[in-house]
């Protein structure tokens, strides 16, 4: 059988019955997308590479908790991947960019700006796409979703941090997401992983 | 709203990306469980946030991750299932009461503890046996499975040296069609359509032929067919033979001459022992 051909969820099943083959598949086919992220969160190489394996290794052992009528395989990784991310950051405190609330639009513009690089850079048309969607969100929209995605603040913590009205939280982050989810079919994108 | 003031329009968008409480969380779960509709926008919304991740720019882990990661799948795959250790026991004090009401129903309590042992005794018994069976069963299968591995060994050195036989096979005969002509026709010069020949080259080295002649006139016993090999300067005698009544012959040579030096094959006739120089005619001649 070619593990290649196989979608995430069917690969699933088969960690489900303790096969490493198809771990090392889905290990291979995310990887690199995880570790992105986790690097985003924690801001430190070595950290970052302790949290690929230690989320993956959760995948492994925690396989049969995964059901894919409750949704897609990468909802559930990234879930994973982005907890321990996050648990990790706030013990060790080791993230040298986007904490201090203080310096958000300076972060955000850099955030930009990082993906501006990240879209001369890449090669993955996907993902520049997805790039040009999340830069096309209005800022505000933007710094919400910033910081619950990647540094996984709640509502309340946001809302505390930025000195703006809970109501109004709410609203950017649903804003947001409906107009990312716009933007992207708009542009042709079936995310869809 | 609800009684902890939570509203699910205002949570869906943090539960999609993963950034609620606790509290918060089982409050969604809950409401997912009945609310089809709240399920499908979540979806929505989820699609949006895993593409978030996508924002960020992929690298590429060492392999030294995936192989740490696979070691300790193989690891854990390898280590035994820790047993259960039972709790200890801690001891009690009893009180003076509970120590007279031991003494007065520990009568009945003994038979029915007895009945109990006995009970566990032999299902104890009945399991040692169940036990021991599978055991033995891991012991011969643990047998088995090293006479496997010791037979699968042993296959693939005999696979190996079997390949390595073909591939000195395949290089000889690759070597026989690009270096040598290994097969020969020879046809008739005067006319004869029944007498023909044929000329195999037959061994990897090279030094052993067969001529075959078919159709050939039978000849007095004085004379013989003879085997010349043919160069532009002239022609190179091999040896003679004959043919039976039905004029069938054949010739084994043991020592072939390099036969990329040559043109073709002729065939005379000449005296019984065989010529130096051709003194009769060709009758058969076949060209490489």
């Amino acid at each position: 059988m070619d593990l290649s051909q196989q979608s995430d969820e069917a690969l699933m099943l088969a960690v489900t019955n303790k096969r490493e083959s198809a771990l090392s598949e889905l290990y291979d086919r995310h990887a690199a997308t995880v570790l992105g992220v986790v690097y985003r969160i924690v801001g430190d190489r070595a950290v970052a590479e302790e949290v690929l394996q230690e989320a993956f290794w959760r995948i492994w052992n925690n396989a049969d908790k995964f059901d894919s009528t409750q949704g897609k395989f990468t909802t559930w990784m990234f879930s994973i991947a982005r907890r321990h991310a996050i648990d990790v950051y706030r013990k060790q405190q080791v993230r040298p960019q986007l904490a201090d609330s203080a310096n958000q639009d300076d972060q955000l513009a850099q955030v930009a700006d990082e993906m501006n690089v990240s879209q001369t850079a890449s090669s993955n048309i996907e993902a520049d796409q997805i790039r040009n969607a999340v830069a096309a969100l209005p800022t505000d929209q933007r710094q919400v979703l910033e910081m619950a995605y990647f540094q996984g603040k709640t509502r309340r913590e946001i809302a505390k941090e930025t000195n703006i009205p809970l109501g109004t939280i709410h609203t950017r982050a649903r804003l947001g997401l409906q107009r990312l989810q716009k933007l992207l079919v708009e542009q042709g994108v079936s995310y869809e992983r | 709203m609800n009684a902890n003031n939570f509203n699910i329009e205002d949570l869906l968008p943090f539960y999609a990306m993963d950034a609620v409480t606790d509290e918060e969380r089982a409050f969604v779960d809950a409401y997912l469980e009945t609310h089809p509709a709240a399920r499908a926008e979540l979806a929505t919304l989820q699609t949006s946030a895993d593409a978030l991740a996508l924002t960020v720019e992929p690298l590429t882990p060492p392999d030294s991750v995936k192989a740490a990661l696979m070691g300790r799948v193989m690891e854990e795959r390898k280590a035994p299932k820790p047993d259960v250790a039972p709790a200890p026991a801690t001891p009690v004090r009893q009180s003076w009461f509970q120590q007279l009401r031991q003494s007065l129903v520990f009568p009945t309590v003994a038979v029915a503890a007895c009945a109990v042992a006995v009970f566990f005794g032999v299902r104890a018994q009945g399991l040692q046996s169940q036990l021991a069976a599978q055991q033995s069963e891991i012991v011969a299968l643990t047998t088995d499975n090293q006479r496997l591995s010791a037979e699968t060994a042993s296959l693939l050195v005999q696979t190996k040296a079997l390949e390595a036989q073909l591939d000195e096979q395949a290089n000889a005969l690759l070597m026989a069609r690009t270096t040598e002509p290994s097969f020969l026709e020879l046809a008739s010069t005067v006319g004869d359509a029944d007498a023909a020949g044929q000329f195999w080259n037959a061994s990897d080295e090279q030094d052993t032929a067969v001529l075959l002649l078919t159709g050939m006139p039978v000849l007095d016993a004085s004379l013989a067919y003879q085997l010349w090999y043919v160069d532009a300067e002239g022609v190179i005698a091999s040896e003679v033979l004959t043919v039976d009544d039905t004029g069938r012959g054949v010739l084994v040579l043991n020592e072939v001459a390099d036969l990329t030096q040559f043109t073709g094959l002729a065939i005379t006739i000449e005296p019984a022992g065989g010529s130096i120089d051709p003194t009769g005619d060709v009758v058969l001649l076949g060209t490489f």
